[in-house]
């Protein structure tokens, strides 16, 4: 399990599901947004970054096949990212139980800690088995 | 630069950009209208399930057209037509700034898209 965990393949998987949940949360956002009425310069400001981590999150999972560093700490940062969204909605912005999109939210606001976490954790291993690799040789 | 275009990381690239702007096209789309038309809590369960099938399709898609199949080229070719079909529908009435904008970008990066995976089917069959 730990092997598969650590391997390309793994990390892959796990980073690729971290990425969809993170999909789910910006749509899901959206609709929140959407009952806000915010200003539309407020909606180009978000949709920019949506755009660049969409965009970012993409070039990480499409590199990560090839063990790049660069990507796998991309896929890192951004899994430490959805965990920061999750947790500062579980937390603060619609405390558990979420009655916003109930129950999606609130499994949602769950699966992106839980996803970010175990995406986290496969990158982390990851990374510490490419660095033992290099000292050997 | 033309050989870079027509490779097959070219079109991986170009199709990756056209997933991208959906992306920001479904976060648009949401934002403005989604809520209004059907609003509801099991309306956006059932669209967060639609859009995660979607983007889920099309990643998978792009790493197995990586690799070099040809039938996920032809799924990156249907991916971008389906994209291309909804920016020419939603053209004429694209909704408050931003959404021409995005939707312009979607309908340019889905063409470019749809001509790099026929041109890659061209090159295919040059060789077979």
């Amino acid at each position: 399990m730990k092997n598969w965990l650590t391997s390309p393949s793994g990390t892959l998987i796990l980073a690729a599901i971290a990425f969809l949940t993170f999909a789910g949360y910006t749509f899901l956002s959206a609709l929140v947004l959407g009952n806000w009425n915010l200003d539309s310069s407020m909606a180009a400001i978000s949709i920019v970054v949506v755009v660049i981590l969409t965009g970012v999150w993409l070039w990480a999972l499409l590199f990560i096949s090839q063990d790049s560093k660069g990507a796998l700490i991309a896929v890192l940062i951004l899994s430490l990212l959805n965990i920061l969204a999750g947790g500062s909605d579980i937390l603060v912005f619609c405390p558990t139980p979420c009655q916003g999109y109930w129950p999606l939210a609130e499994i949602w606001h769950w699966v992106m800690v839980l996803t970010g976490l175990i995406a986290t954790i496969s990158v982390g291993l990851h990374l510490r088995r490419i660095a033992s690799q290099e000292k050997n040789h | 630069m033309k050989s870079w275009f027509t490779s097959l990381s070219g079109t991986i690239t170009l199709s990756a950009m056209t997933l991208i702007s959906f992306v920001g096209y479904v976060f648009l789309m949401s934002r403005y209208f989604l809520e209004n038309w059907i609003p509801g809590d099991s309306a956006a369960m059932m669209e967060t399930i639609g859009v995660l099938l979607i983007v889920g399709g099309w990643l998978r898609t792009l790493f197995v057209a990586a690799g070099g199949s040809r039938s996920g080229l032809i799924a990156l070719f249907s991916f971008s037509l389906f994209t291309t079909l909804i920016a020419l529908y939603d053209l004429p009435q694209p909704g408050p700034w931003p959404s021409l904008i995005i939707i312009v970008a979607m309908l340019t990066l889905s063409i470019i898209s749809l001509t790099l995976v026929a041109f890659q089917f061209r090159q295919r069959s040059a060789e077979d």
